[in-house]
C-alpha cells in the first residue's frame, strides 16, 4: 500500500506538472488553468465566461492533451437537437439484419467542450446538463453511463444577448466553478503573437500515465475525497452560506438582502468544499485551512448568487457581495 | 517527537495560568477600590464598618467562581487556533484538536499527526507565549494604589448633614472612644494622658442633658488642652465662625474672626482685669498655680480666637448679675472640675510653659462677659440712635456677628391713624396732614443726595422736540 505522504506527493507532482505543460500552450491564464484543474479533480464542472477569441478552446484542448483524456467539442448552436449531443438511435443494415444502433453522441468523451452552451435551446441545454448531473443519458428509454471521468467546460459569450436562452438559474447550479476570462496584457498578447503566428507549435505531452489515464485520474479525485476538514471549517462554511442567503435575519451583510434574489444553497457549500481540499493537497496538507475555503470562494459561489433588478441598475456584482460576506463573517 | 496532545494540554495549563493571575489582579484592584470607595461612603452614612466587608465578600465570591471558571471558559480548539498562529499551522493543530474519533483511522489522519508532531516539537509554550497583562489589570492596579494612596493622605470623611444630631453625637462617641484606646495603648506618658482625656470626654458626651453646643465645647477644650493635634469628631455640621471678620471692632461675643492660632498669647479673657472678671474657684486656683504670662497692656475688650478645629460656637447671653452667672460659672465649674478631676494634673505632664499649658488656665475666665458689653446687652432691644444695628441684637449678641456685620439698618415710621389714598393724598376730612412718605432716622452716608439735583441741559437734538 502505498503511504499516503508519497500519494500526496504525487498528486502535487502531476497537478503541477499538467499546469506547467498547459502554460506552454496558454499564454497567462495560469489562475484559470488552475481552477480547471481543481475543479477537474473536484469532480465539478466548469462555466467559463469571456469574449471570443481568448483560448477558452484551446486551453480545455490542452487540459484534455495533458491529462491524456478523450475531448469532444460541442458547438451550441439554436438549432442544435438533444440528440446531436447525446446521441440518437439509427437504423443499421448489416448483414441482413436491420436493428438499431445507437450511435453515441459527443457527450460520450472524458472532457466536453459545450461551447456557447448560451446558444442553444433550453431543451438542448437541458441534454447536457443531465448529463452532467447523472452522469449517464436515456435514449429512447435505455439509459447509457458515461465514462468516468467526466468532465464538462461550458463557455458563455457575455457579449450576446439576443438571440440566446440563459442558462436557468437551477441549471447554473450545476457547476462547481464559474470563471471569468480576462483579456490578456499587452506582454501576454505579445507573446501570444510570437506563438501563434509562426510555423512552430508545440505538442502538449500526456502527463498522465499513458495506460489508463482514466482510473488514475479518477484515483486522484478520491484522494482529494480523504482530505480532513475539521468541524470548526465546516461550521465557517455553514456561515458562509448562511450569510449569503437573502432574507436571512441573521447575516451580518445587509448588501445580501438588498441585491441578491437568490443565495448559494448547499451546493455551494459542498463546491467550496471539495475546492478547498485539493487546495490543500497543493499545499502539501491533508487538511483544509481557512484560506484554501477563501480562495476558492469567489470561483464558487458568484453564479449561484442571483443578483435582483436593483443590483443590475446600480452595477452591483456578485462578486463584491461575496467579497462582503467573506470580510463580514469571523472564522470562529 | 513531542505528542502534540501534549503540548496542547502543557499550552492550555499555562494559558489558564495566566488568565488566573489576571484576574487575580483584576479583582484584588477591584477589592481596594470598593474598600476604599466604601469606607469614605459608610464613614458619611455613619455606617458599621462591617457593611464594607459585604461588597468584598461579594467580590471575593466573584474572584473564586472566574478562577474556577477560568480552566473551562478555555477550549481546546482555541488553544489549536493558538498554536497554529504561532507555528504557521494553517489549522494543522486545529484539525488534530477538533477532528472526531470516527475520522481518526483514516490514514491522512496518521499523516496529519506527524506533520502536527514535529511542529509540536520545535515549539515552547513558556518562550512562545509569554506572559501578558490584560489592559483591564493595567488600568485598575494604578487606580487601586492611587486609591489606596488617598486614604492615607485625605482627612476623615465629614459627617453627612443628613442624619440627626443623636446620631452624629453617637458616632461621635464611638470615634473617640476608639482614638482613646489607640492613645492608651501607645506607650508614652503623653498617649497615655491624651488617651485618659478623650476617655473622660467620651463619658462626658454620653450625658443626656448635655446640648450639642456643649458638647462641641468640651470637645475644643480638651482639643486646646492636648498638645497633640487629634482628629476629634465634630458635633455640628459647620462652622459658623468662617463667615465674621477679622477686624478688631467687630470681634465681641458674636465674632467669627476666629482663627487658630496656635502661638497666640492666652485668651483675651485672661487679659482682663482680674477683679472684674468672677472666676470660677478652679480657675482661680488653676491661675494661682499657673500664672499667666506677662500681660501686654491690652486692655481693649477682645475676643481672641481659640485653637481649636473649628465648629460652631454659640455665645449664650451672660448670666444676670448674681444668679445666672452663679449658674453658668457653676456649670462650667462642675464641668471643669469633673474634667480636671478625670484629666491629669495640671502639673503633670503640662507645661505652663507652652501655650496649651496657659489655655488650661484661662479656660474658665473664657465663659464670662466683658462688663461694658454686659450693659450693652441689658439694654438690647430697645436703644434707639445707638451703633448702627445694636438695638437689633439679641441678649448675648455682639455687634458685627453673623448676617449683621456692616448692616446698615433702618426704622420705618409708618404714620398711624391716617389713610392715604393710592396716589399717596391724604384722605379729605381728615386731621392734620401727614407725610406720604416714610423716613428714615438712620444716618445718611456722606455725599447722599438730600436736596435736589441740578436739572441737566437737553441734547441740542432734542431741543426742538422737548419742551422743559
Amino acid at each position: 500500500m502505498i503511504p499516503p505522504e508519497e500519494r500526496v506527493q504525487e498528486f502535487r507532482r502531476l497537478f503541477f506538472a499538467i499546469e506547467e505543460e498547459v502554460s506552454r500552450v496558454i499564454v497567462g491564464q495560469r489562475d484559470v488553468v488552475r481552477k480547471i484543474l481543481i475543479a477537474f479533480f473536484a469532480g465539478g464542472h466548469v462555466l467559463i465566461e469571456g469574449v471570443p477569441g481568448l483560448g477558452k478552446t484551446l486551453m480545455v484542448k490542452s487540459i484534455s492533451q495533458a491529462l491524456g483524456l478523450s475531448f469532444k467539442r460541442i458547438q451550441f448552436t439554436p438549432d442544435l437537437m438533444p440528440s446531436d449531443i447525446i446521441g440518437t438511435q439509427v437504423l443499421a443494415d448489416g448483414t441482413g439484419d436491420r436493428h438499431f444502433e445507437f450511435k453515441k453522441g459527443p457527450v460520450f468523451a472524458n472532457i466536453v467542450l459545450a461551447d456557447e452552451v448560451n446558444r442553444a435551446t433550453p431543451k438542448t441545454q437541458s441534454a447536457i446538463l443531465e448529463a452532467m448531473e447523472e452522469r449517464q443519458v436515456t435514449v429512447f428509454g435505455e439509459t447509457y453511463a458515461l465514462e468516468p471521468p467526466f468532465f464538462v467546460l461550458a463557455t458563455q459569450n457575455p457579449i450576446e444577448i439576443e438571440g440566446t436562452y440563459p442558462l436557468p438559474e437551477a441549471q447554473l447550479d450545476r457547476f462547481l466553478f464559474k470563471l471569468i476570462v480576462s483579456p490578456p496584457t499587452a506582454v501576454e498578447l505579445a507573446e501570444i503573437l510570437a506563438r501563434t503566428t509562426t510555423d512552430t507549435q508545440y505538442q502538449i505531452r500526456q502527463i498522465l500515465p499513458a495506460e489508463h489515464p482514466q482510473s488514475f485520474a479518477e484515483a486522484m479525485k478520491v484522494l482529494v475525497r480523504q482530505v480532513l476538514l475539521a468541524p470548526p471549517l465546516s461550521a465557517y462554511v455553514a456561515r458562509l452560506i448562511a450569510a449569503a442567503t437573502p432574507g436571512n435575519p441573521d447575516s451580518p451583510v445587509p448588501e445580501v438582502t438588498q441585491y441578491l434574489r437568490y443565495g448559494p444553497g448547499p451546493r455551494g457549500a459542498q463546491a467550496l468544499t471539495l475546492g478547498a481540499k485539493v487546495n490543500a493537497l497543493l499545499d502539501n496538507r491533508v487538511n483544509v485551512s481557512f484560506a484554501d475555503l477563501v480562495d476558492v470562494a469567489l470561483p464558487a459561489l458568484r453564479h449561484r448568487c442571483l443578483l435582483n433588478f436593483q443590483a443590475e441598475a446600480e452595477g452591483v456584482t456578485a462578486d463584491h457581495i461575496i467579497e462582503l460576506v467573506l470580510k463580514a463573517v469571523p472564522k470562529k | 517527537m513531542a505528542s502534540p496532545s501534549a503540548l496542547i494540554e502543557r499550552t492550555t495549563r499555562r494559558l489558564v495560568q495566566q488568565k488566573r493571575v489576571n484576574i487575580v489582579g483584576f479583582f484584588l484592584s477591584l477589592m481596594v477600590l470598593t474598600a476604599v470607595c466604601c469606607h469614605f461612603l459608610f464613614s458619611f452614612l455613619l455606617l458599621s464598618p462591617v457593611w464594607v466587608l459585604l461588597p468584598l465578600v461579594a467580590l471575593s465570591g466573584l474572584l473564586i467562581h472566574r478562577l474556577v471558571r477560568a480552566r473551562h471558559a478555555l477550549r481546546r480548539e482555541d488553544v489549536a487556533a493558538l498554536l497554529d498562529e504561532k507555528t504557521a499551522g494553517q489549522e494543522r493543530f486545529l484539525t488534530y484538536a477538533t477532528l472526531p474519533l470516527a475520522q481518526e483511522d483514516t490514514p491522512f489522519f496518521s499523516l496529519l499527526q506527524r506533520q502536527v508532531a514535529r511542529k509540536a516539537a520545535v515549539f515552547d509554550p513558556a518562550r512562545e507565549i509569554p506572559f501578558t497583562v490584560e489592559r483591564r489589570v493595567l488600568l485598575a492596579l494604578p487606580a487601586a494604589v492611587l486609591s489606596a494612596v488617598l486614604l492615607l493622605l485625605l482627612p476623615p470623611a465629614p459627617v453627612g448633614p443628613f442624619f440627626s444630631p443623636q446620631r452624629v453625637e453617637e458616632n461621635a462617641g464611638v470615634r473617640l472612644e476608639r482614638l482613646a484606646r489607640e492613645l492608651l495603648a501607645q506607650e508614652g506618658v503623653e498617649a497615655q494622658a491624651a488617651g485618659a482625656q478623650l476617655l473622660a470626654l467620651a463619658e462626658e458626651l454620653k450625658n443626656p442633658a448635655l446640648s450639642p453646643q456643649d458638647k462641641q465645647r468640651l470637645i475644643e477644650e480638651v482639643q486646646q488642652r492636648l498638645q497633640v493635634k487629634l482628629p476629634l469628631p465634630q458635633l455640628l455640621p459647620f462652622d459658623l465662625r468662617l463667615f465674621a471678620s477679622d477686624s478688631d471692632n467687630t470681634q465681641g461675643p458674636g465674632a467669627s474672626g476666629d482663627r487658630p492660632h496656635a502661638g497666640d498669647a492666652p485668651l483675651a479673657k485672661a487679659d482682663r482685669p482680674q477683679e472684674h472678671q468672677p472666676q470660677s474657684p478652679s480657675a482661680a486656683a488653676g491661675k494661682a498655680q499657673h500664672p499667666g504670662p506677662p500681660q501686654e497692656g491690652n486692655t481693649q475688650p477682645s475676643f481672641q480666637p481659640r485653637p481649636s478645629g473649628g465648629g460652631v460656637r454659640f455665645n449664650f447671653p451672660p448670666p444676670q448679675s448674681g444668679t445666672t452667672q452663679e449658674q453658668t460659672g457653676g456649670e462650667s465649674t462642675g464641668q471643669q472640675t469633673s474634667l480636671d478631676r478625670d484629666a491629669a494634673p495640671q502639673g503633670q505632664g503640662v507645661d505652663p510653659q507652652r501655650p496649651g499649658g496657659q489655655q488650661s488656665q484661662g479656660q474658665g475666665a473664657e465663659r464670662q462677659q466683658q462688663p461694658g458689653l454686659q450693659r450693652e446687652q441689658q439694654g438690647a432691644g430697645t436703644t434707639v440712635g445707638g451703633a448702627p444695628g445694636e438695638r437689633f441684637l439679641r441678649p448675648g449678641e455682639r455687634p458685627g456677628g453673623f448676617l449683621t456685620k456692616d448692616a446698615q439698618f433702618v426704622k420705618i415710621r409708618v404714620p398711624a391713624g391716617q389713610g392715604t389714598t393710592s396716589g399717596g393724598k391724604p384722605t379729605p376730612g381728615r386731621g392734620n396732614p401727614t407725610p406720604k412718605t416714610p423716613y428714615s432716622n438712620a444716618p445718611l452716608k456722606s455725599g447722599a443726595p438730600d436736596r435736589p439735583q441740578p436739572q441737566q441741559p437737553i441734547p441740542l437734538e432734542y431741543r426742538a422736540i422737548l419742551q422743559p
